[in-house]
């Protein structure tokens, strides 16, 4: 299992929970105080048209000149807060100042300001923003006729310090529940993979030996098929490491009784003065050394038909009819009667090098057990859409109760040397990494059938 | 009389070994590790070269490379304690002629070293196939021409009767396929009057006739083929 560097489920689920809830807090700040703007622009919009209407009425004319009836209650109002001040021009013509506070600049040259709604603009005045709001007033009659402006001005800062006021008022409680939410986020989080930190409790400090299954009583849905997935695999490991354990005793002791055979006789033929008893004792020595020899070569296969198998498609009928004909001289010398029957040619998916080795133990079997001057054949065939492998002999063949053992690993049916009990077993071992089996008949009349059933033909 | 080098690191192998191949009339001698193995083809012709992959100090593998680098011609038969194929692969494609896993039969060994020195003394069609079969009569074939002799006397032979006996006698205890034979016959041009697959039987029964009394006979091995043996003495 590889981790990445940094990459922790924890910090991921934060990262993603809490990343939206800080783009909203933003986000919602951003649009409050836009909100907020535009509401404050509104009023001071409202309050700035009413005052100069209010102010306009008070410029009467009065003969070719003007009374500005302004009463000081009124202008008491229009400069009531110091900071928040308000300025006033009155000009006539447009521009020329009559009276007022503040000298304001007129509107943008593309607004015609009328006697009944306002232009309203910003100016900088003072390094100051104002809002201004301007209307034009017609007086006198006919030829006399003489236009007037008002303007009233306020400075932004108000609007500026309203919104602020506003967003801060907005923010501060959207901050207390996001700290809260996030809390939550926190807390769920540990909960959620408290499951997965039990089941990484259990599985440390674990060796080789400790392959029991993982106790999973409470746990989500994904953890626990987590759990099950793992207990499969520890089941899986448990049952090939005893197997192997089992396979390996079993060798030891298997290969101990050869040796055993071998001290015994190179002790005995140290002492042996005699020539010819030495020749006997020194042949024994070489039947037991070839015999250890048989013996390490199965339990090799049998190793190696434990491996991993890559079935790709062979060609049996081919690969016994070669196997056959590399048996054929020891036959020969056995005064055996070997010959193939069958397919010309035979595909199915196989692993080459077992399916030969499985082929060769049959043959080996068969050449050794059957007796000189018997009939041994190989036989390829396509049956019900399986791959039949066979070899059939007319040697003595076995009794019923010995045809159940023939497969198991270290069984043998007689005491003749050279055998090791492991050439059958390797065959069934061979057929079932093939998806299939071996079985083991009496032919007739009489002999020994070992037939090797392969899963799909090609 | 060949003169063959053995390179095995495991004594009682090495002493067995050289013992034997003595026996069988080779000239012997032995290096324990690659070193001394290099140094010793460097100075010194050997028909042939019996290596085991397993060595210390300089590896068979390396031993191998480097010996077909100098002598491509060199047969090398390989003894491997490993029989994983990969094993086997590699040995092979490092240039091994042959290759034989431990533990081997003597007798096979000598077989696979016979073979090996003869096909190195037949280079490419360029010798004469020869056996020698019980009650030392003698058969030889010309590699290029339907021609054989039988105890130096002219046998007649068509075509595809000399290509046959050439497989065989070229396998001689070994078992050539029906379809190995039919091969060889499709490569070559058409006998009048014959062409039918069939026919193999007559061709051996005609071959079976003119090898009598030469101590060599041509055995049917069921639906295998037919292999060439030497009658026992």
């Amino acid at each position: 299992m590889t981790t990445a560097a940094g990459f922790s489920l924890k910090r991921q689920l934060l990262l993603w929970l809490l990343l939206p809830q800080l783009i909203l807090w933003l986000m919602g700040g951003v649009l409050a105080f836009r909100v907020a703007m535009t509401y404050a622009e509104k009023a001071i919009d409202q309050s700035l048209t009413q005052s100069v209407r209010s102010l306009a009425r008070q410029v009467k004319p009065f003969g070719s000149g003007l009374l500005v009836d302004f009463p000081k209650a009124a202008q008491d109002i229009l400069e009531q807060d110091p900071k928040d001040r308000v300025s006033y021009m009155v000009s006539s013509p447009p521009g020329s100042f009559l009276l007022g506070n503040s000298k304001l600049p007129g509107p943008p040259a593309d607004a015609t300001p009328t006697s009944s709604e306002p232009v309203l603009y910003n100016v900088e005045l003072d390094g100051k923003t104002m809002r201004v709001a301007t209307i034009d007033v017609s007086f006198g009659e006919g030829p006399t006729q003489q236009r007037m402006r008002v303007q009233v001005a306020k400075s932004l800062s108000v609007q500026e310090s309203i919104a602020r006021e506003l967003v801060r008022d907005v923010l501060f409680p959207l901050l207390l529940l996001g700290a809260f939410m996030s809390f939550l986020v926190f807390a769920g989080i540990q909960r959620g993979l408290a499951p997965l930190q039990r089941l990484e409790a259990q599985l440390a400090h674990r060796n080789a030996a400790a392959l029991s299954p993982i106790e999973m009583t409470q746990a989500p849905e994904e953890v626990h098929s987590l759990a099950t997935a793992l207990n499969q695999l520890l089941t899986t490991l448990r049952r090939s490491l005893s197997q192997e354990k089992r396979f390996l005793n079993d060798a030891a002791h298997q290969l101990r009784t050869p040796l055993a055979g071998l001290i015994s006789q190179t002790e005995l033929a140290m002492q042996e003065k005699e020539p010819e008893a030495l020749q006997r004792r020194l042949a024994k020595v070489h039947t037991g050394a070839q015999r250890s020899a048989h013996l390490v070569h199965q339990l090799l296969s049998l190793a190696r038909t434990e491996a991993e198998v890559a079935l790709l498609p062979v060609d049996a009928a081919a690969l016994a009819r070669e196997v056959a004909r590399e048996w054929t001289p020891r036959a020969v010398a056995a005064g055996v009667d070997l010959g193939y029957e069958g397919e010309e040619s035979l595909t199915v998916p196989a692993d080459k090098l077992l399916l030969r080795e499985a082929l060769s133990n049959l043959l080996d079997n068969a050449i050794r057990y059957a007796g000189r001057g018997t009939t041994v054949t190989l036989r390829a065939l396509h049956r019900d859409g399986q791959c039949v492998l066979e070899v059939e002999d007319n040697g003595p063949g076995l009794s019923p109760s010995d045809l159940q053992h023939v497969f198991e690993r270290f069984w043998r049916a007689s005491e003749m040397p050279g055998g090791c009990g492991l050439g059958l077993a390797i065959v069934a071992e061979i057929a079932q990494r093939h998806g299939g089996a071996a079985i083991a008949l009496g032919a007739h009349p009489q002999g020994l059938l070992i037939r090797l059933q392969l899963r799909g033909t090609l | 009389m060949s003169h063959l080098l053995i390179v095995e690191d495991d004594e009682l192998l090495r002493d067995g070994l050289c013992a034997q191949l003595m026996r069988a009339g080779h000239n012997v001698s032995s290096a324990v590790d690659g070193a001394q193995a290099q140094s010793m083809l460097e100075t010194t012709r050997f028909d042939a070269v019996i290596l085991d992959l397993g060595l210390p100090v300089i590896d068979g593998v390396a031993v191998l490379k480097w010996i077909r680098q100098r002598l491509a011609a060199l047969p090398v038969l390989v003894l491997t304690a490993r029989d994983g194929i990969e094993d086997r692969v590699q040995g092979l494609n490092a240039g091994a002629d042959d290759y034989l896993t431990k533990p081997f039969d003597m007798a096979e060994l000598l077989a696979r070293l016979q073979a090996m020195l003869r096909r190195s003394r037949m280079p490419a069609f360029g010798g004469t196939l020869e056996v020698q079969g019980a009650a030392n009569k003698r058969l030889r074939l010309d590699p290029n021409l339907p021609l054989g002799w039988l105890d130096d006397e002219p046998m007649e032979l068509t075509r595809r009767e000399w290509s046959l006996l050439s497989l065989l006698v070229g396998n001689l205890g070994q078992v050539v396929g029906r379809e190995d034979v039919l091969a060889v016959w499709q490569s070559e041009p058409t006998e009048t009057g014959t062409g039918a697959s069939n026919a193999l039987e007559v061709y051996v029964h005609r071959l079976r006739r003119k090898l009598q009394d030469s101590g060599l006979s041509i055995r049917n091995v069921r639906g295998l083929g037919y292999m060439l043996e030497m009658d026992p003495p």
